[in-house]
C-alpha cells in the first residue's frame, strides 16, 4: 500500500517535471530558432507534455490501459531523439548509420505492432531502443570529450540534454532487462523497482529542462 | 524469503549501477576540466615565453645597434672632430694676435672641444664599456658622482656588497639601464635636493634602493603612468623588468619617497675586491 502511494506521488511528480521543458520555451533567447536540433527539442518537449497530460487524464478519468500511450510515447521519443542526434553529430558515416537505424526501427516497430496488441508491453523493442539511445549518448559524450572547442564539458550546448538521455536510458535499460524476467516470475520485485524508474524519469525531465535553459542562455 | 532477497538485490544493484554511472560522469567532467586547465596553462606559458623571446630579441637588436652607433660616434665622428680641433690648435699659432679671426677660431676650438666631450659622453652612455669593465657597483657610483657634478645635488651611493658582482651580462645591462632611466626620471620630474642610491643583496635578490626628498609618486601612480602615459621610458623599464623577472616598488613618504628595484639572483657570484 505504501509502495503504491509512493508510486502515485512519484507519478504526479513525474508528470509535473515533464511540464518543465516546455516552460523554458517561454524564456526569451538569442539562439537561432531555425536550428534543426532546436526545432526537434521543441517537438520533444511538446511530446513529453502532451503524452504525460494524456496519461494523467486516462489515469484519473478512465480505466483504459495506458500501455498503448507508453508504447507510442517511447517510440516517438526514440525517433525524435534519433533525429536530434543525427542533426548534432556531423560525421557523415554516423548520419548514414542513423538513417539505417531509423529504417530498421521503423520496420521493427511495425512488425511488433502487427504481432502484438497495442496495449501490450513491447519489452524487446523498448530494450533495443534504450540500448541504442544509451550508445548514441555515449558517442556524443565521447565527441564532446575529445573536442578542443570547450574549456568545460558543461559549455557544450547539448551536454545536459545528452547527460539526461544517457542517465535515463542507462538506468531504465538496466531495469528493463530485469523487467521481462520479473514481470512473469515475481511481480512484487518488479513493482519495487518501479519507483527507481520513476525517479530516474523525474531526473531526466529536470536535466532536460536544465539543458534547454542552458541552450537559451 | 526468496522475494525479499530478490528485492534487496534488485534495489541495491540498480542503485549501485545508477550511482556508479553518475560518479563516472562526474569523474569524466573533472578529468576533462583538469586537462583543459593544464592545456590552457601550457598554452599561456608558451605564449608568454614566445613574447619574452621576442622582447629579448628586440632589446638585443637594439643593444647591438646602440653599440654600433656608439662605436661609430666614438671612433669615427669623435676622432674626426678631435683631429679638427688639433689642427685648429696648431693653425692658431700662425694667426697673428691682433687678427680679427683669432677670437672666432678660439671659439670654434672651444665648440669642438665641447662637441668631442659630448660625443664621448653620449657614446659612453650608449655603450656601457664602464659597466662591462668595472661592474655594476662602480658604474652606479660613477653615475651618481657625475649626476652630482652636473646638477649640484647631494647624491650618494652606498653598497654592502663586497667585491665585484658577477652577473649575466644582459641582466647587468638591463638592471643598469633601468636604474639609469629611474634616476633620469627622478631628476627630471621629482626635482630632489638629495638622492641616495643603495645597492644590497637580500637573500636571492639584488636590491637597488633609491631614496630622495623630491616629489614622490606611489605604486598606483606608477601603474597608471605605465598604462596611460605616453612616455617610452617607463615602457622600456617595464620590458626590461620582464626580461630580468624583476620588480619595481614605488613608495611615497611624508618627505620624499623611495624606489626599490629588485632582481632575482640565479647566477649570482661575488668576486673578492681588488681595491
Amino acid at each position: 500500500m505504501q509502495l503504491e502511494l509512493l508510486s502515485d506521488i512519484l507519478g504526479y511528480f513525474g508528470i509535473g517535471s515533464a511540464c518543465l521543458p516546455i516552460l523554458f520555451f517561454l524564456k526569451k533567447n538569442r539562439i537561432n530558432k531555425n536550428l534543426v536540433a532546436f526545432k526537434i527539442l521543441k517537438i520533444i518537449s511538446i511530446t513529453y507534455f502532451t503524452s504525460n497530460v494524456a496519461t494523467l487524464l486516462l489515469f484519473l478519468y478512465t480505466s483504459i490501459n495506458q500501455n498503448f500511450l507508453i508504447n507510442l510515447h517511447s517510440s516517438l521519443e526514440f525517433f525524435l531523439l534519433l533525429f536530434f542526434y543525427r542533426s548534432i553529430i556531423k560525421s557523415w558515416i554516423l548520419k548514414r548509420f542513423f538513417s539505417i537505424i531509423t529504417i530498421f526501427f521503423g520496420v521493427f516497430f511495425t512488425l511488433t505492432f502487427l504481432e502484438y496488441r497495442i496495449d501490450e508491453n513491447y519489452t524487446i523493442l523498448n530494450v533495443c531502443q534504450k540500448l541504442f539511445l544509451f550508445l548514441f549518448s555515449l558517442k556524443y559524450l565521447n565527441i564532446i570529450y575529445r573536442s578542443d572547442k570547450y574549456d568545460s564539458l558543461t559549455q557544450a550546448p547539448y551536454f545536459w540534454i545528452n547527460i539526461a538521455v544517457l542517465l535515463y536510458n542507462a538506468s531504465s535499460l538496466y531495469i528493463s532487462i530485469f523487467e521481462g524476467f520479473l514481470r512473469n516470475e515475481n511481480i512484487e520485485v518488479f513493482f519495487m523497482l518501479w519507483p527507481i524508474l520513476q525517479i530516474s524519469g523525474i531526473i531526466y525531465y529536470v536535466l532536460f529542462a536544465i539543458g534547454l535553459w542552458k541552450l537559451k542562455d | 524469503m526468496e522475494t525479499e532477497r530478490l528485492i534487496i538485490i534488485s534495489i541495491v544493484s540498480s542503485t549501485i549501477f545508477i550511482s556508479g554511472l553518475v560518479l563516472i560522469i562526474i569523474g569524466l567532467m573533472n578529468r576533462f576540466n583538469k586537462n583543459r586547465r593544464e592545456q590552457k596553462q601550457k598554452f599561456e606559458l608558451a605564449i608568454k615565453n614566445k613574447e619574452l623571446d621576442l622582447m629579448n630579441a628586440v632589446v638585443q637588436a637594439q643593444e647591438v645597434e646602440r653599440t654600433k652607433i656608439a662605436r661609430n660616434l666614438h671612433d669615427e665622428v669623435g676622432s674626426i672632430l678631435s683631429m679638427a680641433q688639433q689642427n685648429l690648435s696648431v693653425a692658431i699659432k700662425q694667426i697673428p694676435e691682433d687678427s680679427p679671426f683669432l677670437e672666432d677660431v678660439l671659439f670654434t676650438i672651444d665648440v669642438l672641444e665641447q662637441s668631442v666631450a659630448k660625443i664621448r659622453s653620449i657614446s659612453h652612455g650608449m655603450l656601457p664599456h664602464f659597466l662591462v669593465k668595472f661592474g655594476l657597483q662602480k658604474t652606479l657610483k660613477r653615475l651618481i658622482e657625475q649626476t652630482q657634478k652636473t646638477l649640484g645635488n647631494t647624491c650618494t651611493f652606498s653598497s654592502s656588497i663586497e667585491g665585484k658582482l658577477i652577473l649575466p651580462q644582459q641582466a647587468e645591462i638591463h638592471f643598469y639601464s633601468i636604474a639609469l632611466e629611474l634616476l633620469n626620471n627622478l631628476l627630471k620630474h621629482a626635482r630632489p635636493q638629495s638622492v641616495q642610491l643603495n645597492l644590497d643583496r637580500m637573500e636571492y635578490y639584488l636590491l637597488l634602493k633609491i631614496t630622495h626628498d623630491g616629489v614622490a609618486i606611489s605604486q598606483s601612480d606608477y601603474e597608471y603612468l605605465l598604462h596611460h602615459g605616453d612616455g617610452m621610458g617607463l615602457e622600456s623599464v617595464s620590458n626590461r623588468l620582464t626580461m630580468i623577472e624583476g620588480e619595481l616598488q614605488y613608495q611615497r613618504h611624508s618627505l620624499g619617497g623611495t624606489i626599490e628595484l629588485a632582481m632575482p639572483l640565479s647566477e649570482y657570484q661575488e668576486q673578492p675586491s681588488h681595491e
